[in-house]
């Protein structure tokens, strides 16, 4: 075993939510220990991957997979690192590496509306959060300007502030489909960290239609950025390091984090505060990994919560081929979205979801679509450009309720490491169903009025992944129901604190990251607040 | 847990020089493509490519990594590159409908010219474990729409410059 | 009579009764306009503006290996600024290089160019500094260099030497247009300062006036009317608009000091002004060039076959992830994202634009900017896309390497003035002016 390191803060995961509260938190002088299961990559390393990758469908292709850390896969073979348990697939993504999973999304930032905080008080359905919308306003709003997000003012989360950056103009799809949807439907431009000018070093979008896997120019926040600058902001950055468990005193705090590099040797590292930032599945498994004499069950996990609760976006979609050409593939990938359906009475009775309509290129999926179909020759090419040109993709952002039953646990296969792999068990229940045929309904609506043709609906019955991963690490104030309190602070566990969207008790009906960064942020204040005479 | 790319390595190990893992980029020795893609099969593979795609002017350097990609992941390649060439020869009325449907008897020849036919339009040779790149920029699916989009990840133009109207270019 | 009538008539009797005080005042509105004007065209904010501060407040950091100058406040506060100066304080400070308190300025303030401005742009110029701008009592950090270097008065001596205190004197063989381009470029836009090379005391060489010369990292380009060497074959038109908005059809693009100069100063003179600037420099160029067709959107193509990535060297390697991107497989730029093919930054007598741009990005105040690569790519990775990009889309034979990137990093080679004073070769005074010479040298990279 190595010699000992040790600092004030130690951080594991260095994902967008690890590395914004590391950055706070070294900028007020304290010592911070970054630790990353993954290696580092480079932004043009990344793009000449994609390029030269057989699978460009899949975003994660372009990443390195290293089975010292390895991260689920699906194509071309499922590599099976998540075992699936439960009736519904969880076919969760993620990437370990130095900046994590916002390395490839549409740098969608939204805020929740307020209500989705009380959905128990005021529906009678899901868990009211320990925190309200007014709590964390400002933290949006900080987070926003770290990002550089714009979007529609008026898109249901009141601002105080307005958005630090001007809309991205919208594409020609994205003017087409808002003209001939509206009054009925209301498309507006989504909430992303997307430059429309120079912002923070970083130019503005020039519509590389890339944004998953890789921008190639850095006009999208992502967490790479983070990362590096955590790192220039004095954190001490450790990759390709693998936490396997964290050691505690008989008071329950946590006293060191033990971890493995990629040669397997191990070290350890000890530090006053802990903050475990390594995603919705992975830090619930560092926690039932870490299990004790003490602590049988895992740490935080005294009344069996942790990995409890696990929610996403069940989605389904829709693809049609409009009667006038839109030509998708010009401009960002997620410019637009219905945002009319996120709340209102109905959703004591249904499930809520926001509609999102894809600008990205449609010209690979179709013309896999156009041979499978056995066309050739002229027709190949002039079927390529007809669908290429109209071809509309839809699905949704459904909320789904917490349910206990939907958990992460420990399976019992290895990883290269030898450490156990996550098991997930996921069901859609009766609620989320009800909302999703609301959806079909809608998205028939939408197709009627664009005058589609080659309606292809998703599987009935089948629901992907939004990746939107929350619930196992619920906040909470009573120890009984939720792994963390208000803070993020582990329930029986003084010095332990946890970031990133498990910490989120419901998932609402947008993209996750803008309130866990919020959150995250708000974290390393209370941190900051509470050792500030250590 | 599987361990593919571990297999994949492990697969194509004595064929191809590897850059990257898990479905990335397979280098294909550029001595084994010369020397294995006579000139005659590559003019086979250019004149059937032809045919199927109803394009004279096919490019070469595509066409030589193509062939070499078929004959990687596929070892009969050269003989069912005959045999489509012959069916296509005595039965050219195949070709005169709308989409590929040889009869029963000739399903393999189809698969060929499925095979052939993807590989020019989507740059990529072969499925799943054996998929491999061959061409990004220069598939016939991006040459097709190359008036109105880049291929993903090449810049489209400055910041809005999407707000207009998709024109094709004005030659 | 309506409402609006009789206010109009009432308006109109005060306008009368008060028509001289008001004229009198209107005259000295006037001024104050027409100095801000010159404090643009003389783009005082570029080093008195500190980005996050008040107006003219100061505070600009040079940094020095001998420690950082800071501009000094020129708000008309008492306390802080210039705000207790006289017309003659001012015009002695602006075109003789001493202070109120009769120190010597260092010559990062350009009053060697000032030295040629009339005396009513100089009494303009007063006017807004001290009515037409806000006063800020905030001091700026003092300049506090070590000894020997922190003794102003040696200054006298190189003034002796360099300062040209004649004031600009029309050649009544031109056009007036052309001598309001020369006035503007000798004096107040103050080109020389940069594109000028410099002596070993780092005093400009009149002789080779405009012909280009390193700041260090960017190098300011020959602007000489020579076809070959200079901007001969730019069109006037193409010279008006690459000043005004920082490209031009020509395929030029600024970028580092340049673009920040037309982003704060050349871009908001009026047009005649730059007319006048063109017609001075390029006096035998046509107005205007065959106009180059709107670049649309191409297509992408190259061989990306496996067996061609196999071949491609370490500097297309690099091009091809992180430059075609936006600027197209063989440089021939995207539906309006600059061509490098052509590029007359490729014909420079060095590669150091092309490895700033690269290191630094391109950004301009509005429009579409570039990426720096400075955190991405290693010195030897820029050292080789720049040769790559020189060869291949300017066929140039310039080239450099891993050494010189570095170097470029840092801010630029070492100056001189360390190993001089190291060795005690020359005296304080020597090395002093050599100093403030060379913070002339440096206020320009950006």
């Amino acid at each position: 075993m190595n010699k000992d390191i040790s600092a004030d803060v130690v951080v594991i995961g260095a994902g967008v939510c690890g590395s914004l509260l590391a950055t706070r938190l070294a900028r007020t002088g304290r010592s911070v220990l970054l630790l990353e299961s993954g290696p580092k990559i480079r932004r043009s390393d990344l793009v000449r991957r994609y390029r030269e990758s057989a699978f460009k469908s899949d975003f994660m292709s372009p990443y390195p997979y290293s089975p010292q850390a390895p991260q689920p896969r699906y194509t071309p073979t499922p590599n099976d690192y998540l075992d699936q348990a439960g009736p519904h697939p969880f076919k969760a993504q993620y990437i370990r590496i130095f900046g994590g999973t916002t390395w490839h999304w549409a740098a969608q930032l939204w805020r929740n509306v307020p209500n989705d905080f009380r959905t128990q008080s005021l529906y009678g359905v899901g868990r009211d959060w320990p925190i309200s919308y007014d709590d964390l306003e400002d933290y949006y709003y900080q987070a926003e300007v770290i990002a550089g997000v714009g979007g529609e003012p008026d898109n249901g989360s009141p601002r105080k502030q307005p958005f630090p950056m001007e809309r991205v103009p919208a594409s020609w799809l994205q003017q087409r489909v808002t003209e001939r949807l509206a009054p009925e439907f209301r498309v507006i431009d989504d909430a992303t960290g997307r430059n429309s000018r120079s912002y923070d070093g970083r130019p503005a979008c020039c519509g590389n239609n890339n944004c998953m896997p890789i921008c190639p120019i850095d006009a999208q926040y992502h967490g790479g950025i983070a990362a590096q600058q955590a790192e220039d902001s004095g954190v001490e950055v450790i990759t390709e390091a693998v936490v396997y468990q964290l050691e505690h005193d008989r008071d329950g705090r946590i006293t060191a984090a033990n971890y493995y590099d990629w040669d397997k040797n191990r070290h350890r590292v000890t530090g006053r505060t802990f903050v475990l930032a390594a995603n919705a599945i992975e830090t619930p498994r560092l926690l039932l990994m870490s299990a004790s004499e003490q602590f049988p069950e895992g740490l935080a996990n005294r009344h069996d919560m942790v990995g409890r609760h696990l929610c996403d976006h069940p989605a389904i979609g829709v693809t049609f081929d409009a009667d006038e050409p839109l030509w998708p593939g010009r401009g960002p990938v997620s410019p637009c979205s219905i945002g009319q359906f996120r709340d209102g009475e109905f959703r004591s009775e249904h499930a809520p979801f926001r509609i999102d309509i894809s600008n990205g290129s449609k010209v690979a999926s179709v013309t896999k679509e156009l041979l499978k179909e056995g066309y050739f020759g002229r027709e190949l090419e002039e079927q390529v450009r007809f669908r290429s040109a109209r071809r509309l993709s839809i699905k949704n952002a459904l909320e789904q309720l917490p349910d206990p039953e939907n958990r992460v646990t420990l399976s019992d296969k290895r990883d290269d490491m030898g450490l156990p792999t996550p098991r997930l068990h996921w069901s859609v229940g009766a609620y989320e169903q009800k909302g999703t045929e609301q959806v079909r309904q809608y998205y028939d609506r939408i197709a009627e009025k664009l005058g589609a043709t080659n309606v292809q609906h998703s599987k009935p019955g089948a629901f992907s992944n939004r990746q939107h991963i929350t619930g196992t690490l619920s906040m909470g104030h009573d120890p009984a129901t939720s792994v963390t309190d208000a803070w993020g602070r582990a329930h029986g566990h003084d010095n332990l604190f946890m970031v990133g969207t498990g910490v989120m008790p419901t998932v609402g009906t947008c993209n996750v990251t803008l309130t866990a960064m919020a959150l995250a942020l708000r974290t390393a204040d209370r941190i900051v607040e509470e050792t500030r005479h250590d | 847990m599987t361990q593919f790319s571990r297999r994949r390595v492990l697969k194509v190990a004595g064929a191809f020089a590897l850059t990257g893992v898990a479905g990335q980029t397979l280098f294909l020795s550029s001595a084994r493509a010369s020397s294995e893609a006579t000139q005659n099969t590559l003019d086979r593979f250019m004149g059937v490519s032809s045919a199927l795609t109803a394009r004279e002017d096919l490019d070469g350097d595509l066409a030589r990594a193509l062939l070499h990609a078929h004959l990687l992941t596929d070892q009969d390649f050269p003989e069912a590159l005959s045999r489509l060439e012959a069916l296509l020869k005595a039965q050219p009325a195949l070709l005169s409908s709308s989409r590929l449907a040889f009869a029963e008897d000739q399903s393999a020849q189809e698969a060929t010219a499925r095979a052939m036919l993807s590989g020019w339009y989507t740059g990529v040779v072969g499925e799943g474990d054996q998929a491999l790149y061959v061409s990004f920029v220069n598939t016939l699916a991006n040459v097709a729409v190359s008036d109105v989009l880049v291929p993903p990840s090449f810049s489209y133009g400055p910041c809005g410059s999407w707000q207009a109207p998709p024109r094709p270019l004005q030659e | 009579m309506t409402d609006a009538g009789r206010i109009v008539l009432s308006l109109g009797m005060l306008a009368l009764s008060l028509g001289a005080g008001v004229a009198r005042a209107d005259d000295q509105q006037a001024l104050i306009q027409r100095g801000e004007y010159l404090a643009i065209a003389g783009d005082c904010a570029a080093c008195h503006t500190e980005e996050g501060r008040p107006a003219f407040s100061g505070g600009h950091a040079i940094s020095s290996p001998l420690g950082v100058i800071y501009s000094t406040n020129i708000t008309p506060s008492d306390s802080a600024g210039i705000g207790s100066y006289s017309l003659e304080q001012f015009d002695q400070a602006l075109r003789h290089g001493v202070r109120a308190d009769g120190r010597q300025l260092y010559p990062a303030m350009p009053y060697t160019a000032y030295a040629r401005m009339r005396d009513e742009d100089i009494a303009a110029l007063y006017a807004y500094f001290m009515h037409g701008v806000a006063p800020v009592d905030d001091a700026p950090e003092k300049t506090d260099l070590p000894f020997p270097f922190n003794l102003r008065f040696s200054m006298a001596a190189w003034n002796g030497l360099f300062l040209d205190q004649t004031p600009f004197t029309p050649d009544p063989d031109k056009s007036e247009q052309f001598n309001r381009g020369a006035y503007l470029v000798e004096g107040l836009t103050h080109c020389s300062t940069c594109h000028t090379p410099r002596n070993m005391l780092m005093a400009e060489k009149q002789d080779q006036a405009l012909k280009g010369a390193s700041l260090g990292t960017w190098y300011a380009p020959d602007i000489t009317a020579n076809p070959n060497t200079g901007i001969g074959q730019w069109s006037q038109q193409q010279l008006i608009e690459y000043l005004t908005t920082g490209h031009a059809d020509n395929g030029a693009t600024a970028g580092g000091p340049m673009l920040e100069a037309i982003d704060k100063s050349f871009s908001r003179m009026t047009p005649e002004d730059i007319k006048a600037i063109a017609t001075y420099l390029l006096p035998d160029s046509p107005d205007t060039s065959a106009p180059t067709p709107a670049p649309g959107l191409r297509p992408i193509r190259d061989n990306d076959t496996p067996a061609a990535l196999e071949k491609i060297g370490p500097g297309e390697r690099v091009y091809r992830d992180s430059c075609a991107t936006c600027h197209g497989m063989q440089g021939e730029g995207l539906n309006g994202l600059p061509a490098l093919k052509g590029h007359p930054v490729l014909k420079k007598p060095t590669a150091d634009n092309v490895s700033m741009a690269i290191l630094e990005g391109v950004w301009p105040h509005q429009g579409q900017a570039m990426i720096g690569f400075d955190e991405e790519l290693s010195d030897t990775e820029i050292a080789e896309v720049t040769n790559y990009v020189m060869h291949a889309f300017g066929r140039s034979d310039v080239h450099t390497d891993a050494a010189r990137v570095a170097e470029l990093r840092q801010g630029g080679a070492t100056s001189p003035l360390l190993m001089l004073a190291r060795v005690g070769m020359v005296g304080a005074g020597v090395a002093l002016v050599i100093l403030i010479a060379w913070s002339i040298w440096r206020r320009r990279r950006g």
